[in-house]
């Protein structure tokens, strides 16, 4: 266990859409990274408990190479319970349903009708190269679940909120309780959020991204770099390109949502990394933890821990959740964890919210939503740090070029997803109520906004 | 639209598969598919057969090129050879008190209407009743095959229904009855009637 006064800044990096098994499974499997110690796929894959039935026949986990996917896979609140699959048989989530949610949904675009559809492959480790370069060096975490078993702005807002209001992605300004970038003012801990794009702060209404806490992502490495001690800031949040928000020119999602490649997230993992890396100093004391917001549709074979989730009276939902969303990718990129580290232990999104509260506040729990989870099996991302002092040695990234194969267009559904939608009005309300400020700190919104009516 | 695309048109500019129907998708050997597409784009279509008896598989690659990217979209089609035979599985949920059960409509687009079956046989290790084409026939649990439902299509709907074998406890992970049935059926036989 890190002390962690040896820690001065926290970075967060939460990704989009994929789940541990079709990112990481791969370290388990004795072709590829054959760690025997990492929970993921292994030989045989064609194995009963990996099976998906759908139409009488059976699907098993594939190897996938990246690339563009022939849609975006199924991942709201219903779908994800067919997916689940809790059978009163076994008393547990068997995690097949994974293949018939996808062709219930895929089947009216018709286009997928594979042996091996999308959501059963998992990725060649060559495609991961720095993710790969993560989980080698650092720390794997092969418990860490979505915090609910739904899409994506429920489950952001619980790692932003460590509780949430609505139990489906919503729109523009869901409702929600006090965020995280609040009950940091509330402790004075300075914070900073470095965005590709359009941030997700500005779905919720947040004025502050017109603030001197909201910057660009290529500001990180020169802050890091020179800024003050005094200035730089404690916890640090950075935001990738989503690919539901617009986008104009040359600035590409880079959030691995489907059916986007992940190449380009691979690239950001690299710029974050080698920002961070920097400044050894600083990097001594450094945590950064990226993880994915839910599964994004692609299967996983851990059926999540039952530990519910039961709405407050204010929600926008009246039926609990009965258990953890799937499991998604986890790794602590630290001086302070030892290479290879294997944590076993259960997380999810308030994980982060945990290690706040012990870093900023000992003694207080960040809330009593965030202490019931603890109190109910989550652990704490401090958790997973494992050494008493930093290791001194930064280990080198992985200088191989990223394989890209990304095209702007594929057959995934014309219409636009509530997410989408949701970050479209967010842009026009920026433009509409605040033009000078979205012209000088997103231009590219600007310019996406006044464009849209011409293309 | 003018003939020049911004970089903000040129994902709408891309390549697109707005149609690809391959039917069927399970079917005798010899028999034909029908393949329909509709794209934005140049067309292409590769097919690539693997495998042998019991079954080949035949894939249907749709590429669609347009201005330098590239759209894909693939189907694959098992043919089966005279006799050739495959597993059904399906999920199976709790029936009453001692049973499971399992159902599920095979569709017509996937499976040849033309797929007939010769025979059945339970690979659940325990007797399934069968509910399928009108017909009523149990699966021994030996696995023996019954020529109950020979000569029907293997499209429609499937009924499945078994006991929970004694040892076996509801709601107990480690000694549950087994969350699918699954059955071995021939296929593409000539005899035997029809309907």
């Amino acid at each position: 266990m890190t002390d962690l006064s040896t820690v001065e800044t926290i970075v967060f990096l939460m990704l989009e859409n994929r789940s541990f098994d079709h990112v990481l499974g791969h370290l388990s499997h004795p072709s590829f990274g054959n760690r025997p110690e990492v929970n993921g796929l292994r030989e045989p894959l064609q194995a009963p408990q990996y099976e998906n039935r759908f139409q009488g026949d059976r699907y098993y986990p594939f190897v996938l190479r990246d690339g563009l996917l022939s849609t975006d896979l199924p991942h709201g609140r219903a779908e994800v319970a067919q997916q689940l699959a809790r059978n009163e048989l076994s008393g547990r989530c068997e995690m097949n349903g994974f293949v018939r949610a996808y062709f219930a949904s895929a089947a009216n675009r018709r286009l997928d009708d594979t042996t091996k559809p999308d959501p059963m492959g998992f990725l060649h480790p060559d495609y991961l190269p720095v993710t790969g370069f993560f989980a080698d060096q650092f720390a794997v975490c092969d418990q860490w679940f979505a915090s609910l078993p739904t899409s994506t702005q429920p489950n952001r807002i619980m790692s932003l909120c460590g509780s949430s209001r609505i139990d489906e992605t919503h729109g523009l300004f869901p409702p929600l309780d006090p965020m995280v970038i609040d009950w940091l003012d509330e402790h004075r801990v300075r914070w900073r959020v470095y965005h590709c794009g359009l941030s997700f702060f500005a779905l919720l209404g947040r004025s502050e991204i017109f603030g001197p806490n909201f910057r660009g992502l290529n500001r990180l490495a020169p802050d890091v770099a020179h800024e003050r001690p005094t200035d730089f800031p404690q916890v640090i949040i950075v935001e990738p390109s989503y690919g539901d928000a617009p986008h104009i020119g040359g600035d590409l999602p880079n959030d691995n949502h489907p059916p986007l490649a992940m190449a380009p997230g691979e690239a950001l993992l690299l710029r974050v990394y080698q920002a961070l890396t920097r400044n050894p100093e600083r990097w001594s004391k450094t945590v950064l933890i990226v993880t994915y917001d839910e599964h994004g549709g692609f299967y996983d074979h851990v059926a999540p821990p039952a530990i519910p989730y039961v709405p407050a009276g204010n929600a926008t939902f009246k039926v609990p959740f009965a258990s953890l969303g799937v499991r998604v990718p986890g790794l602590v990129v630290s001086p302070l964890v030892q290479p290879r580290t294997v944590y076993h232990g259960t997380l999810d999104h308030t994980s982060l919210l945990q290690l706040l509260a012990e870093k900023f506040t000992p003694g207080t729990a960040y809330s009593p939503r965030v202490e019931e989870r603890q109190r109910a099996g989550i652990t704490s991302v401090s958790a997973v740090l494992n050494l008493p002092a930093p290791r001194t040695k930064i280990p080198a990234p992985p200088d191989a070029p990223l394989v890209a194969t990304v095209t702007l267009s594929g057959p995934q559904a014309a219409e636009t997803t509530p997410l989408q939608q949701a970050f479209q009005e967010a842009a026009r309300h920026m433009v509409e109520e605040f033009p000078r400020q979205t012209a000088q700190q997103y231009p590219e919104v600007s310019h996406w906004v006044l464009t849209e009516g011409r293309t | 639209m003018g003939t020049g695309c911004t970089l903000a048109l040129i994902a709408a500019c891309g390549p697109k598969i707005e149609r690809f129907d391959v039917e069927p998708l399970r079917m005798c050997v010899g028999e034909s598919v029908i393949v329909a597409y509709a794209v934005r784009g140049v067309p292409q279509l590769a097919v690539s057969r693997r495998g042998g008896p019991p079954a080949d598989t035949t894939t249907y690659t749709l590429t669609a090129t347009r201005r330098g990217k590239v759209a894909f979209a693939s189907k694959d089609v098992i043919a089966f050879w005279p006799d050739g035979g495959t597993e059904l599985a399906f999920d199976a949920q709790l029936a009453g008190l001692d049973s499971i059960a399992s159902a599920e409509t095979l569709s017509a687009d996937r499976w040849s209407t033309s797929l007939r079956l010769l025979s059945a046989s339970s690979l659940s290790g325990r007797a399934i009743r069968v509910t399928h084409g009108g017909r009523t026939v149990i699966l021994p649990a030996d696995g023996s095959a019954s020529q109950g439902v020979g000569g029907l299509s293997v499209a429609g709907p499937w009924e499945l229904r078994a006991p929970i074998l004694p040892g076996e406890t509801v709601g107990d992970s480690a000694h549950a009855p087994p969350t699918a049935l699954s059955l071995r059926i021939r296929l593409c036989g000539t005899g035997g009637p029809t309907t």
